[in-house]
């Protein structure tokens, strides 16, 4: 690494990063009060917070993340500094809860909502342990645990009820049966549209591998249908899933109409079908033909080479390809609201709608977190089922 | 023992091999040469059925290739393709156990026999084992596919210039382990290469091919001596007539020689006696009878025998092994400037000689065949 040379001389520019961050964000509200749900809010600094345990620790850390940025970048050095980011995230997350709480205590409809200092202090806090993880000699099961640390500081005291003065917190409360059917549906649609496109990906990145006159078409086509905006997919699906459903009432029976599921269904399995047919067709293409050669001329059957040789090289290929399906799968699931289906997306909707931020955040927040864990889930197990020698490092 | 029967092999337009007829004896190395493109490795092919021949046959013990099933005759003969094609998702002792593994063998004698091989190739099995393909050298990648074909004792070999990627030293170790090997296991192999050099220390018989034809076969050393053609004289090259003492062992044609002590030296100084100069050099030894110096006989003096004053000697600078070939000992003559070059055993001991005058007659008879 370039920074183990600096020395204590030049800075360690993503530590330094963090640390400017983290300044911008002092001067930035950390959260704003609101008497009631819609109420223009009141910007409060960490420094107006009235909890100088808080902004001891912040101050400290920020100094001390400064130092360090300036030290050799040792691997001591390192875990000095993801534990000042750890720390970081923490303290800002107690006072927010802490100040909160007594800012809302006796009334009924007042909240505070995280404001930008917030935000950009927590982004410093990820600029911070990314930036030392990043590239470090760490095991990777060391970086998982790194990794979770977070969720743990916001989960525990989230269901302890700590954070219930936070708006996003009260949206949530006020529908907490729907979030959880909802959440339910987001999940199960997004899996639905990347096992179908998993089955009809694979196959055809296959043939485009092994008929070359339809490597160009297929290619085009499922390129092609990436550079439709979603909406409009999703509005293209939906006069002929209407004339479909009105011709045959055998379909409108089994729920196919213009708008709701169905179309949201199809579109987001053409969205996930690019990733997995590309890797498919890559995974194929990478299997040197001296490899099959030599399978060959050792005396493989078809069985046996499919077995020894191209099972194990193309299958991680093609899982990564499922991988990256599955977190843009997440993502776009969230768009299909427009169309008359559900799912987390709808809150955000909602909250744009009614001109309430804090229910936008409650709606993206389990979207970015699914998105997160459910690709570094996949990313471990694919590590897992890759064979030892084509093996990476989960990234 | 294989037999190339009219073989004619096309690739679409393109004739590759054009009506090619030879045979490989039982336990003969066959080397294939010549220039790019001309056909070698398609020849290969068509002995493991990787290619089907578009006219002719090739037998293998009398019984066409085309009558075997393709898979049980590829697991009975020992394949280094060229480009290596180890599988990248294997470590080495899986690479070498896949066709072990493929004729169910225990896991147990796999791994045993996957050492043995490393063992054999010079790779210590404990740091080589476990690595993968990315993590070699071209070179060990190279042998550890010398290996893999070698792991279920085959009895054919078919080798694509199995050491073109090793540096020459090595490769000329491999060379000669190869040399020792094959004549302790006796395997039927056809090995194709660029390197002359590489041919006429290994083979039995040499094909020479271009544009898929032969264009002459036999011995190293009777078709250095005579090539048939412009192009085998201009493919083996101005020093044939060098290149072909290679093909000569030193001790098939080494004489006994004449020693004496160390400190017997000074008196036969004074006294000359002995054969009247048909040892060209006296050789001196010490009391082990390990060489050190030598006398050699005066031709300008007058007198029957005289010689020059004693010369201290290195044995291992001027010695040449009994396994060295003619080219060498050759060599050692013209770096001395001597008449002849000691034949030296591993302690150092005078073996006997090989005489510049017998180098000089073994040629001129092959060349006059
Ligand atoms: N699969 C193929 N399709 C068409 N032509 C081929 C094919 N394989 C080989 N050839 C042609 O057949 C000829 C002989 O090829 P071959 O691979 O046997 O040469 P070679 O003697 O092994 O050459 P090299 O020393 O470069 O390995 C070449 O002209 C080559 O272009
Ligand atoms: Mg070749």
């Amino acid at each position: 690494m370039t920074s183990q040379r600096n020395g204590g001389s030049a800075p360690e520019k993503t530590t330094l990063l963090g640390v400017v961050l983290m300044g911008v964000a002092l001067l930035r509200p950390l959260y704003a009060f609101k008497e009631n749900r819609v109420a223009l809010g009141e910007p409060v600094t960490l420094f107006e917070t009235g909890v100088p345990f808080g902004v001891i620790a912040v101050c400290v850390l920020v100094l001390l993340a400064g130092i360090l940025a300036f030290a050799p970048q040792t691997t001591r050095v390192r875990w000095a500094k993801i534990a000042a980011g750890l720390l970081l995230f923490s303290s800002l997350l107690i006072t927010l809860a802490v100040s909160g709480s007594a800012a809302v205590a006796g009334t009924e409809f007042a909240r505070v909502t995280p404001s930008t200092g917030f935000w950009l202090g927590v982004l410093a806090s990820f600029v911070l342990i990314q930036g030392s993880l990043h590239g470090a000699d760490v095991r990777y099961s060391a970086k998982i645990a790194v990794g979770l640390i977070p969720f743990l500081v916001t989960f525990v005291p989230a269901i302890a009820g700590m954070l219930d003065s936070l708006a996003p917190m009260q949206e949530y409360y006020n529908r907490e049966s729907r979030f959880v059917s909802e959440l339910g549906t987001h999940l199960w649609l997004s899996a639905a549209a990347v096992l179908g496109a998993t089955v009809i990906g694979v196959p055809l990145g296959v043939v485009a591998y092994r008929r070359k006159a339809a490597e160009r078409p297929v290619f085009a086509l499922i390129n092609g249908i990436q550079t439709v905006p979603s909406l409009a997919l999703f509005g293209l699906m939906i006069a002929p899933l209407a004339f479909l459903s009105r011709e045959f009432p055998l379909l409108r029976a089994v729920g196919i109409r213009g708008i709701g599921n169905a179309p949201a269904l199809i579109a987001l399995t053409l969205y996930a079908l690019l990733p997995i047919v590309r890797n498919a067709y890559t995974s194929l293409a990478v299997i040197q033909g001296s490899v099959v050669e030599a399978g060959k001329g050792m005396g493989m059957s078809r069985t046996q080479m499919l077995r020894y040789v191209e099972v194990p090289i193309a299958v991680p290929i093609i899982l990564s390809g499922i991988r990256v399906s599955t977190v843009q799968a997440i993502g776009n699931t969230a768009v299909a609201p427009l169309i008359g289906a559900g799912w987390l997306g709808a809150f955000v909707f909602q909250g744009i709608g009614q001109g309430a931020p804090d229910l936008v955040v409650m709606g993206v927040l389990p979207i970015v977190l699914l998105s997160v864990f459910v690709d570094r889930g996949l990313a471990i197990l694919i590590s897992a089922l890759s064979p030892t020698g084509l093996r990476e490092a989960p990234t | 023992m294989i037999e190339f029967q009219d073989v004619v092999k096309q690739y679409n337009t393109q004739t590759a091999i054009d009506d090619i007829s030879f045979t490989i004896g039982e336990a003969e190395v066959c080397v294939l040469i010549g220039p790019s493109g001309c056909g070698k490795t398609t020849s290969l092919k068509l002995i493991n059925r990787m290619l089907e021949p578009s006219s002719g046959a090739v037998l293998l013990n009398g019984k066409p290739v085309g009558s075997f099933n393709p898979e049980q005759l590829r697991r009975g003969i020992g394949y280094v393709i060229q480009s290596v094609g180890l599988l990248p998702h294997m470590n080495v002792a899986e690479n070498v156990g896949i066709v072990p593994r493929l004729l169910k063998w225990e896991r147990s004698r796999r791994e045993k026999r996957t050492d043995e091989l490393l063992d054999l190739i010079g790779l210590d099995p404990g740091l080589y084992r476990g690595k993968y393909p990315a993590q070699l050298s071209g070179g060990e990648a190279q042998r550890i596919g010398v290996a893999r074909a070698l792991a279920a004792d085959p009895p054919v070999l078919l080798m694509d210039e199995p050491f073109g990627a090793v540096d020459p030293l090595n490769r000329e170790i491999l060379q000669l382990e190869f040399a020792v090997l094959q004549r302790k296991l006796r395997k039927t192999v056809v090995f194709v290469t660029h390197d002359l050099d590489e041919a006429i220390r290994l083979a039995d018989t040499v094909v020479i091919m271009k544009d898929g034809r032969i264009v002459q076969q036999g011995q190293p050393a009777d078709i250095l001596a005579h090539p048939a053609d412009n192009f085998v004289r201009q493919f083996v090259g101005a020093d044939r007539a060098l290149k072909r003492l290679a093909c000569f062992q030193v001790v098939d044609h080494m004489q006994s020689a004449e020693t004496i002590p160390r400190e017997q030296t000074a008196k036969r100084q004074q006294a000359p006696n002995g054969d009247g100069g048909q040892h060209p050099v006296l050789w001196v030894t010490n009391a082990d009878h390990a060489l050190v110096g030598m006398l050699e006989p005066d031709p300008d003096h007058h007198s029957a025998v005289a010689y020059r004053p004693y010369v201290e000697l290195h044995a291992d600078e001027v010695g040449v092994r009994p396994v060295a070939s003619l080219r060498e000992a050759l060599s050692r003559i013209l770096g001395q400037g001597l008449r002849a070059a000691p034949v030296i055993s591993e302690e150092g001991m005078v073996l006997g000689e090989v005489r510049l005058s017998d180098i000089e007659e073994l040629n001129q008879r092959g060349i006059a065949r």
